[in-house]
């Protein structure tokens, strides 16, 4: 019979090269790792190198892989073709400083389907929320941004409040407090934040209708993915959609994973159209590519002088290549339907090994 | 233990009760979690990203022969954790 604490010394017995590069790491890098969320006790594995559904640690184990980088990897680790393509790329310049044809291209085939109107570049999730949340204040002239209990929109002030917020400080469940989440950020914060409880569209509803004139945007993820998945309930996203038509705020669908869940992104799953949609991860087949797309007349606004959006990295053919190559060569339809007919088969099995350990 | 799932990605939860928000996702035992996935680590397996708030991905890579190593894994460790505790509580780790 295997304790916890067998398991964490097996764990160290095989990881002895990843507590060596975390000590070694540490020295330099407080906690040893350049995201927070990549940090576990006792320490994190330290990799070597991946290919397909496998990766290996520095101490030669292999695994197969079901992170897959966050999310980011629907094309699977180092898909041959991206390779190919990527090597190509390499070879003929990594940053002009200029446009290419393939932005273009890349943003016609990502309006079609996600059904989009128009969309702008950016590198990560974490700066396209940030620029969603900047067009939504610049169209509507508004403050507020309403979000909801224990949702992540990346690590930007705007939305860094009640991420995970403690049970002590978090109050009325259908009134949340609005809790920061990070120290070093202002408390002016506050003011300008609503957090709602997902799920609850009356509360959200009664929320929103109390600043109604000053709420500029709603952002959620469709299926919040920082509570592991928790699945909207019946007519809780048509009931935002709804609450955002009559308070004249953007429906801002954070989709920066739920984009590569499902061909066509959430609103093949859930039928519900928001005004703007923040794209992310799995669109660069693991190279840094994000976008916020939505309907003409919001986009159209982005005008220089206007509202700003910039970034020397923006566009950059590695990213868009990596892009185009990712969703017009590997995740096409066949590509998602292997990958959700895999997924369902797992999910599947979970539930009969949970029935059967009962 | 409850699963929800949809698309190319799922999650187990820890917890009594369907997760359904922030209030629900607190009664989450990230104690058993951890467990679940240092075992599963110690298998062969990386079952999800890192974090029992996180969930996993599968891809166009991933053959049924992946989700049977997976879950001969989940199924020797799902029958270890009825035996089995370990105190550990949310952390805001953003």
């Amino acid at each position: 019979m295997h304790t916890w604490e067998e398991e964490l010394q097996a764990y160290r017995r095989r990881t002895k090269k990843s507590e060596r590069a975390w000590q070694a790491a540490k020295r330099r890098i407080p906690f040893g790792v350049n995201s927070n969320y990549r940090l576990v006790d006792p320490y994190p594995l330290y990799i070597r190198k991946a290919k397909g559904s496998k990766i290996w640690d520095v101490d030669g184990n292999e695994y197969v892989d079901f992170n897959m980088a966050f999310g980011a990897l629907v094309a699977g680790h180092s898909h041959p073709v991206l390779a190919k393509a990527m090597r190509e790329r390499v070879s003929n310049g990594t940053i002009f400083g200029y446009e290419s044809v393939d932005a273009g291209r890349l943003a016609e085939h990502i309006c079609h389907r996600f059904n989009v109107d128009r969309l702008k570049f950016s590198m990560t999730g974490l700066d396209a929320t940030l620029f969603a949340v900047r067009l939504a204040r610049a169209v509507t002239g508004r403050r507020r941004i309403l979000k909801f209990e224990g949702c992540y929109h990346g690590s930007h002030d705007a939305l860094m409040v009640s991420i995970k917020p403690r049970k002590e400080v978090s109050g009325d469940p259908k009134h949340p407090n609005v809790v920061l989440s990070s120290k070093g950020l202002l408390k002016e914060l506050v003011e300008t934040a609503i957090v709602a409880p997902f799920n609850d569209i009356d509360a959200t509803e009664s929320l929103a209708l109390v600043h109604r004139d000053d709420v500029a945007g709603i952002i959620l993820e469709p299926v919040p993915m920082n509570m592991g998945y928790v699945q909207p309930e019946p007519g809780f996203l048509e009931g935002l959609r709804a609450v955002a038509d009559e308070i004249g705020a953007i429906l801002i669908f954070d989709e920066v994973k739920t984009c590569g869940k499902w061909y066509g992104g959430a609103e093949e799953a859930f039928h519900v159209t928001p005004d703007l949609k923040v794209l992310g991860k799995a669109i660069g087949g693991g190279f840094p590519l994000a976008a916020v797309g939505g309907k003409s007349s919001i986009l159209e606004q982005v005008v220089p002088g206007q509202i700003s959006h910039a970034g020397t990295f923006n566009a950059n053919p590695l990213s868009i290549s990596a892009g185009l190559v990712t969703l017009t060569k590997i995740l096409t339809r066949p590509g998602v339907r292997h990958a959700q007919g895999i997924g369902n088969e797992l999910a599947k099995g979970y539930a009969d090994v949970i029935i059967a350990s009962r | 233990m409850k699963v929800q799932s949809g698309g190319i990605s799922g999650t187990v939860h820890f917890a009594r009760d369907i997760v359904r928000d922030w209030r629900s996702f607190e009664e989450v035992d990230v104690g058993r979690w951890w467990g679940y996935y240092t075992a599963m680590l110690n298998r062969g397996v990386i079952p999800m990203a890192t974090g029992a708030d996180e969930q996993w991905t599968t891809s166009v890579a991933h053959t049924h022969a992946d989700v049977a190593r997976h879950l001969n894994a989940f199924e020797e460790v799902a029958e270890s954790m009825k035996q089995k505790q370990a105190a550990m509580s949310i952390v805001e780790a953003i």
